[in-house]
């Protein structure tokens, strides 16, 4: 219960990458987060730093709206 | 280790959605609290999926706020399930209120809904084939009920207890003085419950429910010392939550926006004798230093923006 949750209040799934657009955590992610190991929860946040490195960048330049005006 | 018996699944939400629960009943299942309005979508997905192929038959609230009952009416359209809610609230919600409700004064939006049957303090029901009780628990929401399971010793207290405080006393802010004294009988009342596990509203079930309580109560202590600590605590609860919908404002419009909405207009005046526009930026000021909020291009974000 010691890693914090992603989560932003964001909480829109985008159809097409199938993660949220503000914690990009599936569905399952998200669901099972509360009962996820530590490891689990840890691999996850691993997961969604890689995915902001590698969806978000074509995603912005593909001038998508989904992601919330994508980071600062 | 899950703390939970199996038929029982949580789903962690943020602050603008309240926590769903999911309870397993052989092939149909009972959900607590619905999230908020503009988070439907995304509830009705994760609903979808902690029910794992069961019927959803029956959804009930802890209480009436945007963020417990914001998605009881696209849970209804997707599942056609019974709506159940606290007696206390029927009323607001059978007239839909808007500002009983917390809607219109605060700025924030759900979806009026029919509910079948309501629940009293002191009711008992059944959910994932565990018996609990309700229990009052007035203080921010004075219709609040809490759900609790002597049995497995696990406590559903909604906004009445987290595990670091409890949520706003909205009756205080709209000039009710016994809101305190409420949230005080309640957290008193709670303190003599055995508890192993506590599945709060908002934030991560958790297990040290004796040090929660006396957190809880320590900041309640503050607050009956100063309401003004109380109110400030409550704007930048409160305006944390604007922006978590609204995602970013401009700057120069917040002194206006606590203008026009009812409690942040009033209590800007009722408890700091001072205008909106000069508590906004007092509110802003600590939320920047605080790091919840940020601020980029002359407009103040919410964070993760």
């Amino acid at each position: 219960m010691s890693v914090p949750s992603p989560c932003i209040d964001v909480c829109r799934m985008d159809a097409q990458s199938g993660l949220c657009e503000g914690c990009l955590r599936t569905v399952d992610e998200i669901a099972g987060w509360s009962t996820a190991t530590d490891a689990q929860k840890t691999h996850i946040l691993a997961a969604i730093a890689q995915r902001r490195a590698s969806l978000l960048p074509p995603l912005q330049k593909g001038g998508r709206g989904g992601f919330n005006g994508g980071e600062s | 280790m899950s703390p939970f018996p199996p038929q029982i699944r949580v789903i962690e939400r943020g602050w603008l959605s309240a926590n769903n629960i999911v309870f397993h009943e052989g092939a149909e299942a009972t959900l607590i609290d619905s999230g908020y309005l503009t988070h439907a979508d995304q509830t009705l997905a994760l609903v979808e999926r902690a029910l794992e192929g069961r019927k959803l038959v029956r959804l009930i609230n802890t209480h009436s706020h945007s963020d417990h009952i914001g998605g009881n009416a696209a849970v209804r359209r997707a599942h056609g399930c019974r709506i159940l809610v606290p007696a206390g609230m029927a009323p607001a919600v059978a007239d839909w209120d808007e500002d009983a409700l917390l809607l219109s004064t605060a700025h924030q939006q759900a979806e009026p809904f029919a509910f079948d049957a309501t629940i009293a303090p002191g009711d008992e029901l059944e959910m994932g084939g565990l018996v609990w009780q309700a229990l009052h628990v007035p203080g921010h929401d004075m219709h609040a009920l809490a759900y609790y399971c002597a049995a497995e010793r696990i406590l559903i207290p909604g906004d009445a207890l987290w595990r670091d405080g409890f949520g706003v006393m909205f009756a205080e802010l709209h000039g009710d003085k016994s809101g305190l004294p409420a949230q005080r009988r309640t957290l008193e009342m709670l303190r003599e419950l055995d508890v192993r596990v506590v599945i709060p509203g908002h934030g991560a079930p958790f297990t040290d429910y004796a040090d929660a309580v006396g957190r809880a109560l320590a900041r309640l202590a503050a607050f009956e010392q100063s309401p003004e600590r109380m109110a400030k605590s409550a704007m930048k609860a409160l305006f944390t939550f604007t922006l978590l919908e609204k995602r970013r404002m401009p700057r120069a419009d917040i002194g206006r926006h606590f203008g026009q909405v009812a409690i942040f207009r009033d209590v800007s005046r009722n408890f700091f004798d001072r205008e909106p526009a000069a508590v906004a930026a007092l509110v802003i000021d600590e939320l920047l230093k605080a790091g919840v909020l940020a601020e980029e291009d002359g407009d103040i974000v919410a964070r993760g923006n």
